[in-house]
């Protein structure tokens, strides 16, 4: 059974790409075949973390919602990322949001059809055969990010420490359960070394009374590699890296 | 197994997927999903179900929901009217689908959207 998983955050600049590339990355190693579809159309950015620039996308979401090609002609095989002893089951791909300014506006100024965008999740779980599809979303309500949540077997909620991530999460929380997503989880980006980690994980699962899957140190090495490159793949023993292994692992458990 | 009164739903084809706009046409006209949010909960279940499915018989929905057929067809029937749901059919059975749902258009001032082009 193929899984929808959606990384999520109310407010921006959390880690959601960094997070929904690293631990996609994670689940391949493990032999998985997964998709990354890039639905934050308004201010795309995960490709970067594959190497991509808007030379290298010939087709993007954009140009599917427009009718102008198949959804799999969206989709990049990235898979050459991961590390060689697990090419051969593992693979990755990317399907990557438009750069243009002009496809991004055209996109917010004349809308599309989100049931175009529901039926392509399918089509690529089916022609790609996927065992996991993740959707990196933007920030905030809005209608991709309510589709991806509606239909995500699970989600990860990203927050900071950080009072305003607190208020905005408990609005995501409270639409994720509106929607039944199965199973929701909470991931904790950029915890200063000096928090007490296990102290902080039980305040934030009691306030939301919802498991928190990880929490992620706040690292200079991940700042310097500045979402050029898969941080998880590179340096796999990083403490990064180790709690981003133990959120794959938990992901793929349930 | 509640009908339609809109004929031209149920002659849709099976396969054909929704429309979608073609190059510079007119903005599509629909529902947004953010509706889903304001439903009560019986009848938000049932979106979701068709959402996570595409195409789906009411005996699915009532099995997916574990409910008896009885009590989601009124509330199936009103997301119809809503339309939210299209009815199709197909082979004689009746499918529903999500109506057409779309991503609104911003309102911004056209000499805005001239510099974005
Ligand atoms: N744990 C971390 N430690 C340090 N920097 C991080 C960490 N996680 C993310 N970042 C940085 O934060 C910025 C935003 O990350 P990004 O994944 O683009 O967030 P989002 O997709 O939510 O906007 C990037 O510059 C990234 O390198
Ligand atoms: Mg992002």
């Amino acid at each position: 059974m193929s899984k929808i998983v959606s990384i999520h955050s109310f407010r921006g600049g959390t880690g959601k790409s960094n997070i929904t590339a690293n631990v996609a990355a994670a689940i391949a190693q493990m032999g998985k075949r997964v998709g990354i579809v890039d639905t934050d159309i308004q201010s795309p950015g995960i490709h970067a973390l594959f190497g991509f620039d808007e030379g290298r996308i010939q087709h993007s979401l954009n140009d599917y919602l427009w009718g102008r090609c198949a959804i799999k002609d969206t989709a990049y095989d990235v898979s050459t990322i991961l590390k060689a002893g697990f090419l051969a089951k593992g693979k990755v791909y990317l399907i990557p949001s438009s750069l243009k300014v002009g496809e991004i506006a055209r996109i917010l100024r004349e809308g599309y059809n989100v049931d175009l965008l529901n039926l392509g999740f399918k089509e690529l779980i089916e022609s790609l055969n996927l065992d996991y599809l993740f959707i990196d979303t933007h920030p905030g309500i809005n209608e991709e990010t309510l589709l991806s949540i509606a239909i995500s077997d699970q989600l990860l909620i990203i927050l900071r420490p950080d009072r305003q991530d607190f208020q905005g999460t408990a609005v995501a929380v409270d639409i994720a359960r509106k929607l039944q997503v199965p199973q929701l989880f909470l991931v904790v980006n950029r915890a200063l070394a000096a928090y007490d980690f296990e102290a902080l994980r039980d305040r934030i699962q009691a306030t939301y009374n919802t498991p928190v899957a990880g929490i992620l140190p706040n690292s200079d090495d991940v700042m310097q590699l500045a979402s050029s490159d898969v941080f998880y793949l590179r340096y796999p023993n990083h403490p990064f890296s180790q709690v981003i292994g133990s959120i794959a692992q938990q992901l793929v458990r349930h | 197994m509640p009908e339609s009164d809109d004929a031209s739903l149920q002659s849709t084809p099976f396969t054909e997927p929704p429309t979608q706009p073609a190059e510079a046409s007119s903005p599509p006209v629909g529902q947004s999903l953010s509706e889903l949010l304001d439903l009560p909960e019986g009848l938000r279940a049932i979106v979701q179900v068709v959402l996570r499915h595409q195409q789906v018989t009411l005996a699915d929905i009532a099995a997916q929901l574990q409910q008896p057929i009885a009590q989601i067809s009124p509330g199936l029937d009103q997301l119809v009217r809503q339309g939210l749901l299209h009815q199709v059919t197909l082979d004689n059975q009746c499918y529903y689908q999500l109506g057409s749902l779309i991503r609104k258009p911003r309102n911004l001032a056209d000499q805005i959207w001239e510099q974005l082009k």
